[in-house]
């Protein structure tokens, strides 16, 4: 596996998720937790990234525009200081803490970070269906060596 | 012993002979080997895909024909050969596609297979600390309801599967993941409520619980009490467990509870929409129609102080805070019911908040409700 920690890696970018999708292909535990059909939206700030997952993979990363969102299943949308908060607090603690997690920030964040574009609920749950994948995606940022804009 | 008597020619003239005549008949014809050739499809092939050799890879050919109707009363997996002469083995009350069918349920099948765990093993049951008395008994309360709500629910659902024709498999299969979780569910809260020298709490209001068990009209009905009534509330309840969990062992716990229950509910309102789509008209405003008696009793259980006393205590840390954590307990009452508002219009049944009890509305406006929690 490459030496990811070696690297600085800019946050927000393609490059520091495509760290991650290299990250969760080569980890065991990600498969282990079960397979995960999904678009994901991700929303920082301006910013929009696309993260697709096929079975047991992150399948492609890319950036996109906010109508890329209309087809996402759903999309996680925070400002830049926020998702600069979660990163910084994930790569501190090793994952996130406990006032941190997706699940926690979607309640206590006004409006939630978790949304579907198109209103539709059933693509929106996708989100609670795969969670702990998706816990376990963002907590693996823990292992890159972030710098932020 | 069985093997002898199993051997020995039919001599009776009672039924249950007579099913041993018809089960065995293809195995005695005169042609050695015949039933080889009793297919209705051979030479069907696929290839497993990225997840494996799944059931919806599988539904090709006639073996992927899902009927409208059924009059099969055996329990024939769908596109065996169908042997003359083989008794009823059932009367399935549920025969009709639209009583049951979700699109979406092949791949939730698959989904609860490959997305399972373990409460026992994976939870890490040992950095779940001791915590101030009170809090341990609100979390005891907390998941003591939450493991009779999971007990329910695996009820609710075996006394209708077995009325569920053998031609829907894809439902029934899920179904049955469905109740491995709720099992899984009950005795994962039960475990957690019984820990560091737990006990357990109060048996929950309960009304609701029984309008589930006693709804007779349909599957449909009882599918919409389940996932789109209790379901929101269920997956709310887990969502702010795993919130204000003061250890990550609690997070996962409640994190994969939130997986399974999404799942349940991505079923049943599809199912619920399908059912509205392929009824006959007027079939989603019965549906609406109908929440108007079974709404009094999501009142009394959303009056009902025991859970939300506990939950309050969770959030706030102790009981000096209570009333900071009932304010938050408001707020997840109204989301709870704004959620139910929209997952009932999703799915096509006319429910708004012009139409809802003005007893539910009540907690939509919480300015307007007492400031203790009802």
């Amino acid at each position: 596996m490459t030496d990811l920690n070696s690297t600085a890696l800019t946050f927000p970018s393609v490059e520091w998720f495509q760290a991650l999708q290299e990250l969760v292909n080569n980890d065991e535990e990600f498969r282990r937790l079960g397979n995960i059909d999904a678009v994901m939206g991700v929303m920082v700030g301006e910013k929009v990234y696309v993260i697709t997952f096929e079975a047991f993979e992150c399948t492609e990363v890319r950036e996109g525009t906010e109508y890329d969102l209309i087809d996402a299943d759903f999309f996680l949308k925070m400002t830049v200081e926020q998702w600069q908060d979660l990163v910084t607090n994930t790569r501190d603690n090793n994952g996130a803490d406990l006032n941190h997690t997706l699940n926690t920030l979607d309640l206590m964040i006004d409006g939630g970070i978790s949304d579907n574009a198109t209103g539709d609920q059933l693509r929106a749950d996708i989100f609670f269906r795969v969670n702990q994948s998706l816990q376990h995606f963002f907590d693996s940022s823990a292992r890159l060596n972030t710098v932020f804009e | 012993m069985a093997l002898d008597e199993e051997q020995k020619p039919a001599d009776s003239t009672e039924e249950g002979d007579q099913s041993q005549e018809s089960e065995t008949a293809p195995a005695v014809s005169s042609e050695p080997l015949a039933w080889m050739n009793d297919t209705l499809q051979w030479g069907v092939r696929v290839q497993p895909g990225r997840k494996g050799l799944t059931m919806r890879d599988l539904n090709v050919g006639i073996y992927g024909e899902v009927p409208e109707s059924s009059s099969d009363m055996s329990r024939r997996p769908r596109g065996a050969f169908p042997v003359s002469g083989i008794p009823r083995t059932d009367l399935y009350a549920l025969s009709a596609r639209v009583d049951l069918w979700a699109d979406n349920a092949v791949d939730l099948y698959e989904e609860a297979i490959q997305r399972r765990w373990m409460g026992h093993l994976e939870i890490g049951w040992d950095e779940i600390t001791p915590q101030p008395y009170e809090f341990e008994l609100a979390m005891r309360q907390f998941c003591t309801e939450l493991a009779q709500q999971a007990s329910i629910e695996t009820d609710v659902i075996g006394q209708w599967l077995h009325k569920m024709n053998y031609a829907y498999h894809e439902v029934k299969t899920f179904l049955a993941s469905e109740i491995f979780d709720t099992g899984r569910h009950y005795t994962t809260f039960r475990n957690r409520a019984l820990h560091n020298e737990g006990s357990l709490g109060l048996e929950s209001a309960g009304q609701f619980n029984r309008r589930m068990m006693e709804t007779r009209p349909g599957w449909t009905e009882v599918g919409m009490f389940l996932y789109l009534v209790r379901g929101p509330l269920t997956l709310l309840l887990y969502r702010y467990g795993e919130a204000y969990a003061r250890n990550r062992a609690d997070k996962f716990l409640f994190r994969k509870c939130i997986e399974d229950k999404a799942r349940h509910m991505a079923y049943g309102m599809a199912h619920v929409k399908y059912a509205v789509d392929n009824q006959p008209p007027g079939f989603g405003q019965g549906l609406g129609n109908l929440m108007r008696g079974v709404e009094r009793d999501l009142v009394q259980d959303l009056r009902d102080p025991v859970l939300w006393e506990a939950l309050a205590i969770i959030i706030g840390g102790s009981v000096a805070n209570i009333a900071q954590g009932m304010a938050v307990v408001d707020d997840l009452k109204r989301q709870y019911i704004e959620d139910y508002l929209k997952r009932m219009q999703w799915a096509g049944v006319n429910k708004t908040e012009a139409n809802l009890s003005p007893d539910l509305a009540a907690f939509l406006r919480r300015e307007e409700t007492a400031p203790t929690g009802d």
